[in-house]
């Protein structure tokens, strides 16, 4: 009977227009982030990192940014990450992160990468059966008004909506790593 | 890094371009030091083994239960 109402279920699954989070009214978004399409696959590292490329840079063209990283069929590592960025001309760093500092950063409109753990939760009546741990990168692109929910960007103008305190059990299996990219004569992170 | 796939001669060239705060961070947190790709083959894999195992398992309950009843 458990069983039959289990779910598997991904914060990766389902996206939320970005008007209609903003109708809402309840949550701190950044805007426009343009998420590429990636082939390959493990390219949730390049697509991640050309988001952020690409934020407030009108000339640049994430599908043409990340389709020049080289991560589409490994994994990339937060080494790779901070590399590739500097080599790139910004600056990047690496952080042990926390939610204040992800709200933080949405509040000076700056997009975070961060890695977390996308497996889906099979949820049973009686709690939750582990799963192989799945890391992925993604971009914090927006935080709930009231601290209850992150938003991680999704294509087509979209965002995944992630409940808080799964974020963290996930965010905590890369021991909170987020990288912070900012354009030189940005502000620093 | 080695054991993250880095060839020695390409962990050694990243290794050097590592700010000292980064290696700070990094040394710090080892769980930040591996790789992050897309759902794997493996990984839904493993999930499709155990949505099949319980599958059969409420069979078996849905089952025991109807010859129960009749």
């Amino acid at each position: 009977m458990t069983l039959a109402s289990a779910g598997c279920v991904s914060p990766l699954q389902r996206s939320v227009a970005e008007q209609t989070l903003r109708a809402d009214g309840g949550y701190r978004i950044i805007p426009s982030l343009a998420v590429p399409a990636v082939r390959g696959v493990e390219g949730c590292g390049a697509q991640a990192l050309a988001t952020v490329l690409a934020y407030g840079d009108a000339s640049a063209d994430s599908a043409e940014l990340a389709d020049g990283l080289p991560w589409h069929e490994v994994g990339a590592t937060p080494i790779d990450l901070l590399l590739a960025a500097r080599d790139r001309g910004r600056e990047a760093a690496i952080a042990r992160g926390s939610w204040e500092a992800l709200a933080g950063h949405v509040a000076r409109g700056q997009p975070v990468l961060i890695m977390f753990d996308a497996a889906p939760q099979v949820q049973t009546l009686t709690g939750r059966i582990p799963t192989s741990r799945v890391m992925h990168w993604s971009v914090v692109s927006g935080v709930a008004a009231d601290g209850s929910q992150v938003l991680l960007a999704a294509r087509d103008a979209r965002h995944h909506v992630v409940e808080r305190d799964d974020f963290l059990r996930r965010w905590s299996k890369s021991a909170n790593c987020m990288i912070v990219v900012t354009r030189k004569d940005e502000e620093e992170p | 890094m080695t054991q993250l796939g880095y060839e020695p001669q390409a962990a050694r060239a990243a290794a050097s371009r590592l700010t000292a705060a980064d290696l700070e961070v990094l040394l710090a947190n080892p769980q930040m030091m591996q790789a992050a790709g897309a759902l794997s083959a493996t990984a839904q894999a493993n999930i499709m083994g155990i949505l099949i195992v319980g599958g059969i398992v409420a069979l078996g309950i849905a089952g025991s239960a109807s010859v129960m009843i009749n």
